[in-house]
């Protein structure tokens, strides 16, 4: 009888101490979310915001969350590491939270975010987010040899999302790492036209056509890469909110930049604009704006964002680059023949000489040197100027163009064909001016403008 | 059955500790680090720099004004310079041209220690200094010196004991933009060297960049274009005696497409006898200029498969290294990148094209690291090449003190790493036991390889930003019998620049490219070091010289320096 209640004894502290053990995993554990330390004030009064709302509700997985998706999206990735971590053990089963910790581990290290992939694949669901996960730990298994594993991961999504881009790039990958060259092939045919994976798809076709002794439609890969812009980034649900909470200088800055980048010019311009407000000393956003605004035409309202750049910045070349790209078509359209028009062409002169005494590598200041010098009937230094734009960007169509025009216009017709010829190669297809100039100048005619 | 006598307690206990247990695993957190607890094996490096006299500090310019420059550091070159066959050493300084420091060239002396002659050398000059390349450009005897730098490039000529004249304008060599790495080849087979030099960025100085949080941190290379690899073609020795070089960039295609270089390497990598080039870009696809015969270049890294990594990313390319790491004849490439990164291997197989092994050869290492100078090189001299990775941030991270490093420089330090070639399949991390040369925390940027006591064994040079260079003499136990090679071509009266040594062994073949530019802006001896395992003696040399010919010499024994000379061996 004594024995039994000795058995008794052992089965109650297993069973408190197993209480003890899921109470402390479950309940809310007074923990207090990272001190950081920022110099930018908007950012600053961002976190504090969202640290007080973890302070005040620390066992809600969204204000851990929140406080670490603004950490996150600011480049303050150890602190959000630790939001992510509590807000997962507060909401395991949302995929959010692991999935983000992983992306923070992803600029330090990157085998480390491993197993949050796989926590995040792991959770239930088959919505955009569930997708992604999976994909992202694939794409993880795929990078750390771990084929086998991968599989059975893409052959479940395969089941869900047959058409899905993403999916078909990366069983172009399993392909790959499988050596079966063939297979790739016909994966990565499937999403070649996606423009988050164009290029990338092009790029591992050209190298499978190669393996499999198709170089003629290798060189069309190649071909068809070189036309395309960048891949833009896959669709990603985790950070679709979280690309807005970037504040501050940088934040805002970045964002302006983003825009930029996809091509919505408008919102880059609004952005540009924000950041000169808020912050007037900051000389990237002035260059920025001024630029975007020549490119649109606008070059009234570029010359007087980058004086109001200069006025703030005078040692900033570009700067004193994009006010002479501005003052340019200005002056052109003036003419040379007239005082205004010389003194347009005279004030490019001087914001093109700054720029290369500020960065003496310049190639395309060189030029805009070289075509106000040209104007300014100043032919002997002009093509000095061109010759040292060529030096420095001898990737460049224009400077070659340019350079053989003055060269063809001073009689120099040997050296002209030269560089006409190589500014043909260099354009783009739908750039026709080299071709054009070339061909007048093959058929005798006199030099024309470009 | 054995039951304890008194089973009551025996189960309170029994349940108790099971509690314990549970508790403990309930309560511990997976670790994502790797132990370095297991510390094993022999240390293959010793830190010699004091004892070998070498006392140069690199200058990275004033602190706090985060030129780029600055992060980029400079090389270093391991050369016997005045033809007395010990290896000397010359380390660029990054201070600008206004700085007081210069550029430190070190004799070795019959002793075995560096005597600083940089005085009155030549080569003592400040400026923003980057990269080193030695070539014989007038085939003279003597290895002439490109330096390279943010905003140009600079050519000495050897004139013996020590001693360099520049010659960069009369020369023609007119390099305006950001210098990195650069090497010699004889690109057209014409019996001279000619100079390739990569450039990095459209570096604009007055941009200023800030990292998270506001501080300011160097600029990111996406922030500029890439610019133009230069290619100069040797126009050999005028009439006047001046040797001369012509700008052929745009002729022969290599300026035509930009791109943010950082390393280089010159080898034949499609076996048709002319020499290639591989330049490693930082965050944009690489290039693989393929030699068309004909004087021009075609870029084809993409079909090649060594553009990008398996998974399709342009990763941040720095140094590079090349070698037949499983002895089959085939040059590999090796390519270090960010923290973020890892550092990519691509084998080549079938011959002239690359696939991304780096998951099969190089398993996760035990930390992680900013890659730049680094070298494939038998060091235990087992017959299979090693590697050497030398690592330091390019954006802040956590601070690591360490002796002599300042304190702007800590959050930006890491610690190198050593790998050891298993038998010819993977690469092993020996990182942990080598202390001397991977436990310290430095800005490390260049690396170079020379047998500096002639003992054998490979040799390690590097250079770090804002701290000593370091000399790392090879200590490893129990090392495989070697062979050195020289290359020497009679008519050109110097070293074989491009020639490809074969040393075959029994059924085992060791292959070298007789090249010194590899790693990162720095330039390694012209001899050819061989481990060749437990054989006592070799069977046969196979030489591919410059120029296509093949000759074959006759083996002999192990353990010294063979000297072959072009026109003295047997035709295969």
């Amino acid at each position: 009888m004594r024995g039994r209640w000795w058995v008794l004894a052992g089965i109650v502290v297993v069973v408190v101490v197993a209480i003890a053990v899921w109470w402390r995993q479950t309940s809310a554990a007074p923990r207090t979310p990272p001190e950081v330390a920022v110099s930018d004030p908007a950012l600053g009064e961002v976190v504090a915001k969202a640290r007080l709302e973890v302070i005040t509700h620390p066992n809600d997985a969204s204000s851990w969350g929140r406080l670490g998706e603004t950490l996150l999206a600011n480049g303050l990735l150890t602190p959000a590491r630790e939001c992510f971590t509590e807000a997962g053990r507060l909401d395991p089963k949302n995929p959010q939270w692991p999935y983000l910790e992983g992306v923070s581990l992803l600029l330090d290290d990157p085998v480390a975010a491993l197993p949050c992939w796989q926590r995040a694949a792991e959770c239930p669901g088959n919505d955009d987010r569930a997708v992604t996960a999976r994909l992202r730990w694939a794409e993880a298994l795929l990078a750390n040899n771990r084929a086998d594993e991968a599989v059975k991961v893409l052959e479940l999504l395969r089941t869900q999302r047959p058409d899905n881009s993403r999916l078909q790039y990366d069983l172009g990958l399993l392909a790959v790492a499988q050596n079966n060259p063939q297979v790739g092939v016909e994966h990565f045919r499937q999403c070649m036209d996606d423009p988050s994976c164009r290029r990338k798809a092009l790029s591992q076709l050209a190298a499978l056509y190669n393996s499999l002794g198709k170089p003629a439609e290798a060189a069309d890969c190649v071909q068809k890469i070189a036309e395309l812009p960048l891949d833009y980034d896959w669709p990603d649900p985790f950070l679709e909110s979280y690309l807005t909470l970037t504040v501050g200088r940088e934040g805002l800055f970045l964002q302006a930049e983003k825009q930029q980048q996809q091509g919505n010019v408008r919102q880059a311009i609004m952005l540009y604009e924000t950041v000169i407000r808020q912050y007037p000393d900051e000389a990237r956003a002035y260059a920025k704006l001024g630029m975007l605004l020549a490119e649109l035409g606008n070059y009234t309202a570029a010359e007087n964002v980058l004086r109001a750049g200069l006025s703030a910045n005078p040692n900033m070349a570009q700067l004193h680059f994009f006010l002479a790209a501005a003052l340019f078509p200005q002056a052109e359209r003036l003419g040379a023949t007239n005082d205004a028009g010389k003194e347009k062409f005279q004030q490019v002169e001087a914001a093109a000489r700054r720029a290369i005494e500020l960065k003496p590598d310049h190639g395309f200041a060189y030029l805009y040197l070289g075509l106000a010098l040209k104007n300014l009937g100043k032919n002997k230094e002009a093509l000095v100027a061109l010759h040292e734009a060529v030096r420095c960007t001898p990737d460049a169509t224009d400077p070659h163009l340019h350079l053989g025009q003055t060269l063809w216009e001073q009689g120099q017709t040997t050296e002209a064909l030269k560089e006409l010829e190589t500014a043909v190669r260099l354009a783009r297809p739908s750039d026709q001016r080299p071709r054009t100039a070339l061909d007048r100048m093959k058929a005798g005619n006199k030099p024309g403008k470009n | 059955m054995i039951v304890p006598r008194n089973y009551r307690l025996f189960f309170v206990w029994g349940a108790t500790l099971a509690a314990g247990i549970l508790v403990g695993c309930a309560g511990s957190q997976p670790s994502s680090n790797s132990t370095e607890a297991d510390a094993t094996g022999p240390v293959w490096f010793e830190d010699v720099t004091d004892q070998l006299g070498i006392m140069f500090s690199h200058d990275a310019g004033p602190l706090g004004s985060y030129l780029m420059p600055q992060i980029v550091g400079s090389g270093c070159a391991a050369c016997d310079l005045d033809g007395d066959n010990r290896p000397d050493l010359l380390f660029l300084t990054n201070g600008g041209p206004k700085s007081p420091s210069t550029n430190k060239l070190y004799h070795q002396k019959p002793d075995g220690k560096f005597e600083d002659v940089s005085l009155g050398s030549g080569l003592d000059f400040p400026g923003y200094n980057m990269g080193v390349a030695i070539g014989d450009v007038n085939n003279d005897g003597k290895p002439d010196v490109l330096i390279t730098q943010y905003t140009g490039a600079r050519l000495f000529l050897n004139r013996g004991g020590m001693k360099f004249h520049e010659i960069t304008t009369q020369a023609g060599i007119r390099n305006p933009l950001w210098g990195s790495s650069a090497c010699f080849v004889d690109y057209n087979r014409d019996g001279l060297l000619d100079l390739v030099i990569v450039n990095y960025l459209d570096y604009d100085p007055s941009w200023d960049c800030t990292s998270p949080g506001g501080g300011k941190d160097f600029c990111a290379p996406k922030t500029f274009a890439g610019t133009c690899t230069k290619l100069f073609r040797n126009l050999g020795s005028q009439s006047d005696g001046q040797v001369r070089f012509e700008d052929v960039s745009l002729e022969s295609g290599l300026g035509r497409l930009p791109g943010p270089g950082l390393g280089v390497i010159a080898a034949d990598f499609d076996g048709d006898g002319w020499p290639d080039l591989f330049i490693a870009n930082d965050g944009k696809p690489n290039h693989l200029w393929m030699n068309q015969r004909d004087g021009t270049f075609k870029e084809e890294a993409l079909s090649r498969g060594v553009a990008m990594t398996q998974m399709g990313s342009a990763y941040a390319g720095m140094g590079i290294a090349t070698g037949s790491a499983a002895n089959d004849g085939l040059l590999d490439l090796y390519v270090t990148h960010l923290t973020s990164e890892t550092n990519t291997f691509w084998k080549q197989g079938p011959r002239g094209a690359f696939q991304d092994q780096t998951a099969a050869w190089a398993p996760p290492a035990r930390w992680r690291g900013t890659g730049f100078g680094t070298l494939m090189t038998d060091f235990d001299l087992d017959g299979f090449l090693d590697l050497a990775v030398v690592n330091g941030r390019v954006s802040k991270g956590e601070h690591h003190s360490a002796p002599g490093l300042a304190p702007f420089w800590e959050p930006y330090a890491e610690r190198n790493q050593l790998f050891t070639n298993d038998g010819g399949k993977r690469f092993q991390d020996i990182s942990v036991q080598n202390t001397p040369f991977c436990g310290t925390y430095n800005v490390a940027r260049g690396l170079a390889c020379a047998d500096l006591d002639g003992d054998g064994a490979p040799d390690l040079v590097l250079t770090t930003i804002g701290g000593r260079a370091r000399v790392y003499r090879n200590v490893c136990p129990n090392r495989g019998h070697w062979l050195a090679v020289r290359v020497l071509d009679p008519k050109l009266n110097r070293d074989a620049h491009g020639a490809e040594i074969t040393v075959h062994v029994g059924t085992n073949r060791y292959l070298r490219v007789n090249n010194p530019a590899a790693s990162y802006l720095s330039s390694n001896s012209t001899l050819a070091h061989f481990g060749i395992g437990a054989g006592t003696s070799f069977d046969r040399i196979e030489v591919r010289w410059p120029d296509g010919v093949w000759e074959v010499f006759a083996g002999g024994p192990a353990d010294r320096l063979v000297e072959l000379r072009k026109g003295s061996g047997q035709k295969p």
